[in-house]
């Protein structure tokens, strides 16, 4: 037999072994007896010269090398049979181990969803952050500093390392028509912003770079839910005009569904380089977000070795509004802002509930023995059954665990 | 009672698989030849014997044959 076939057919192999030693014997002491010794001294040679009979069969469960798996669900039929026995003591020790691993496992599966996925962009780890940097600048108060427009435009065109795009959260406005009128959330975003990104729009086309200038024909891409909720999913969207803010826009690309830029899906999105507000046109503040993409080949010390002489050449040449601004760059994380050490460290809290659990439960099964099972156990310490005795609490934890 | 065997653990494998290569043989059948090829230079403890087959039928040197009437036919399954 195969050692799958042992481990799954033990009883036959156990008749098996209890035939072939008895057959043994039984041809040892017929010999014997043919010569001349009595029945029972016949026998009882035989038996001394193969050795206990439950000896030899011990030795050759080793020999098949299943022993491990024998023994734990020995241990298993073991540790079910002394649950069985005492179903309150069960029912307080299942208890426990299910608070501990529920939480834990919520736990995860919240850490799993918000922290381990990753970003749902093609290549997600050569996408990156770029943000200003000065000394007065209270990150922690008002966020991630950005970057002035006219910045944002320079360091785009000059730099090597990078493929830029801007995107800036601003006002909502109402939508007119059709149907009647709503208040949508709008993000501006610079015509990059879907290709550096990588994302495929569901249905038309993203803003041309002809576009994202002021004074072009005003253009809109609509937000999947938004795209649903007010034209009905209807692909004959495109082309459309809306009137968006007392201005009419034309319907050019729909949004994939589950989009998000800043944390939020938008509702819709229009070309930044079409924004002629003031804040935009000069360089004190700094308004616009930038996400980019590192080229081919080009690593990250890079990138930021070239923000930093971009940098240094803008506050040269724009000392008033550019001195000691600099620009950092860093990879792209999902907007989840200070949550993240908050989790890891509740995973970790959980996790030690979950071992205090397990410990507790095992505690348990110490003070269900009776003393004198207790010292019988201590003494069990000191010889080589330790081992027997910690595989038999570990399956009575585990199992209880399993449930 | 269990004699240690003063063999070392890969001579009675040898051992055994030199008789089996004979032809199919159980046991008991190898114990004897054993003892009869061995006498008076080496004892080999029967208690070893068992083990040390399944050992060889673990490591697919040997295949065991139950279906015979004869209990545990061992046969060598390197033709």
């Amino acid at each position: 037999m195969t050692w799958w076939q042992r481990l799954w057919r033990r009883t036959k192999m156990e008749d098996q072994l209890e035939k072939e030693l008895r057959f043994h014997l039984d041809q040892h002491a017929s010999e014997l007896i043919a010569r001349g010794r009595s029945s029972n001294e016949a026998r009882r040679h035989a038996r001394l010269a193969l050795g206990g009979p439950e000896q030899v069969k011990g030795n050759c469960r080793d020999a098949r090398g299943t022993r491990w798996l024998e023994d734990l669900l020995q241990d298993f039929r073991y540790a079910i049979r002394t649950l069985r026995k005492q179903p309150g003591f069960a029912a307080v020790a299942l208890l426990t181990l299910a608070l501990g691993s529920g939480a834990t496992t919520v736990m995860f599966t919240v850490i799993n969803g918000v922290l381990l996925k990753p970003l749902p962009y093609p290549e997600p780890d050569r996408l990156v952050t770029v943000h200003g940097h000065t000394n007065t600048w209270n990150t922690v108060a008002f966020g991630e500093q950005h970057l002035a427009y006219f910045d944002f435009l320079d360091c785009q065109r000059e730099s090597r390392a990078l493929a830029m795009a801007g995107w800036l959260h601003s006002s909502g406005g109402t939508v007119n028509e059709p149907e009647e009128p709503e208040y949508v959330d709008r993000r501006e975003i610079s015509s990059e912003l879907f290709s550096v990104l990588g994302v495929t729009l569901w249905r038309g086309r993203a803003f041309l770079p002809e576009e994202d200038r002021p004074g072009t024909a005003p253009v809109i891409i609509l937000g999947y839910s938004f795209w649903q909720r007010r034209f009905a999913g209807n692909p004959a969207a495109i082309g459309r005009s809306i009137a968006f803010e007392g201005k009419r826009y034309t319907v050019v690309g729909i949004e994939p569904p589950g989009f998000r830029l800043d944390g939020e899906e938008a509702d819709v999105f229009t070309p930044l380089g079409q924004n002629t507000a003031g804040y935009l046109r000069n360089r004190r503040p700094h308004p616009v977000g930038v996400v980019a993409r590192l080229q081919p080949g080009v690593t990250l010390v890079q990138a930021q070795k070239e923000l930093v002489l971009i940098g240094g050449h803008l506050s040269e040449q724009y000392p008033d509004t550019n001195a000691g601004r600099a620009f950092e760059v860093q990879p792209l994380r999902p907007e989840i802002g200070d949550v993240r050490s908050t989790l890891w460290l509740l995973l970790g809290a959980v996790s030690l509930v979950l071992l205090i659990a397990c410990t507790n439960v095992a505690d348990f099964n110490l003070g269900v023995l009776s003393p004198s099972t207790l010292q019988a156990l201590y003494r069990a310490f000191s010889t080589p059954g330790v081992r027997q005795i910690c595989r038999w609490m570990l399956c009575f934890s585990f199992f209880g665990l399993i449930i | 009672m269990q004699e240690k065997s003063d063999l070392p653990q890969g001579t009675l494998d040898l051992l055994n698989l030199k008789v089996v290569a004979l032809g199919p043989v159980h046991g008991y059948a190898i114990a004897q030849r054993l003892e009869q090829v061995s006498r008076g230079v080496v004892q080999v403890p029967q208690g070893s014997l068992y083990p040390a087959l399944h050992r060889l039928e673990n490591r697919g040197l040997l295949a065991a044959d139950w279906r015979k009437p004869r209990a545990g036919l061992r046969q060598s399954s390197i033709a």
